[in-house]
């Protein structure tokens, strides 16, 4: 056992994430999976999350921390190494609307890079969505970042 | 004769017809307003979607700002259906579907549908001719996307 591991034992990253963290998580690996993510990209998150239910009570510091701890493993883990991390807990019901958002998100710049394809193909086989309903979310959000 | 007859004989204030970039803009701002009313922050949230659209790239801001007072106007004398009925025969064909997407994507993003938004997104669906089955299976996707 290490001198500080009892002084820093709720500051690492190891651990299980929490729902939110994971839900949160997987969109900081869809901005992110371009090898970079800029602060106004995490500002947008923050605000496409406040919306859900799921952080209805969480403040700020909150959001603060859940984007601050993801995109801390995005750093050390890649977008990859994240989205596995945030698949392990992610309940099932909320695995298809990260995955929606996560393509929106990769998408809205209405170009897709070769790492960016990889990625969302990782992600549909991390959070186990069916090949045909992957294809069908794509679709429409190929066709909703057109214009 | 009206006392404006003679001064404004140039016809600079009648009204424009639509464009496409008031057409798209149009429609959403439609959806926003759907269910009865529309806040000033849901009028700010668009303003931030269309800024990120291409179509409004080379649109100075100030253009833009005028652009949205005037579809505000509209709104305001005729609401959304007047909106939706001027803009949806200048809406692109290769953009019908992604404004109906987008449509749709503000009106479920409260995570609840009520009558009058189910309504204004079958009449949109109509008018824009987004085939039935296509329609369902955009307006599953965007259920999935906002839920949770």
């Amino acid at each position: 056992m290490g001198l500080f591991d009892s002084l820093f034992g709720g500051m690492e990253t190891g651990g299980k994430l929490t729902t939110q963290e994971a839900f949160a998580g997987v969109l900081v690996a869809a901005s992110g999976c371009d090898g970079h993510i800029a602060d106004e990209e995490l500002g947008s998150l923050a605000t496409c999350l406040v919306r859900m239910k799921l952080y209805q009570r969480a403040n700020g510091r909150t959001f603060q921390q859940i984007l601050s701890k993801t995109s801390g493993i995005l750093k050390k883990k890649g977008a990859n190494g994240l989205v596995d991390a945030c698949a392990e807990v992610l309940p099932k019901e909320l695995a298809i609307t990260a995955f929606t958002n996560a393509v929106d998100i990769v998408l809205a710049d209405g170009v897709v890079e070769p790492d960016e394809r990889a990625f969302i193909e990782h992600l549909a086989k991390a959070l186990k969505i069916s090949g045909e309903t992957a294809k069908l979310i794509a679709s429409v959000m190929v066709s909703k970042n057109k214009g | 004769m009206s006392i404006f007859d003679d001064v404004l004989q140039s016809g600079q204030f009648e009204e424009q017809p639509f464009g496409p970039h008031e057409a798209y803009a149009g429609i959403l701002l439609a959806s926003s307003a759907c269910d009865g009313h529309i806040a000033d922050e849901e009028v700010q949230g668009l303003v931030t979607i269309l800024g990120r659209t291409r179509l409004y790239q080379h649109v100075t801001p100030q253009r833009f700002g005028s652009m949205i007072d005037r579809l505000l106007g509209v709104l305001k004398r005729g609401g959304p259906e007047q909106l939706v009925q001027k803009s949806v025969p200048v809406v692109p064909t290769e953009l019908k579907e992604t404004v109906f997407i987008n449509a749709c994507d503000i009106v479920l993003a409260d995570g609840v549908v009520e009558n009058d938004e189910k309504e204004f997104i079958n009449d949109l669906m109509h008018k824009l001719e987004i085939p039935a089955d296509r329609a369902k299976q955009i307006i599953q996707v965007l259920v999935y996307k906002n839920q949770g």
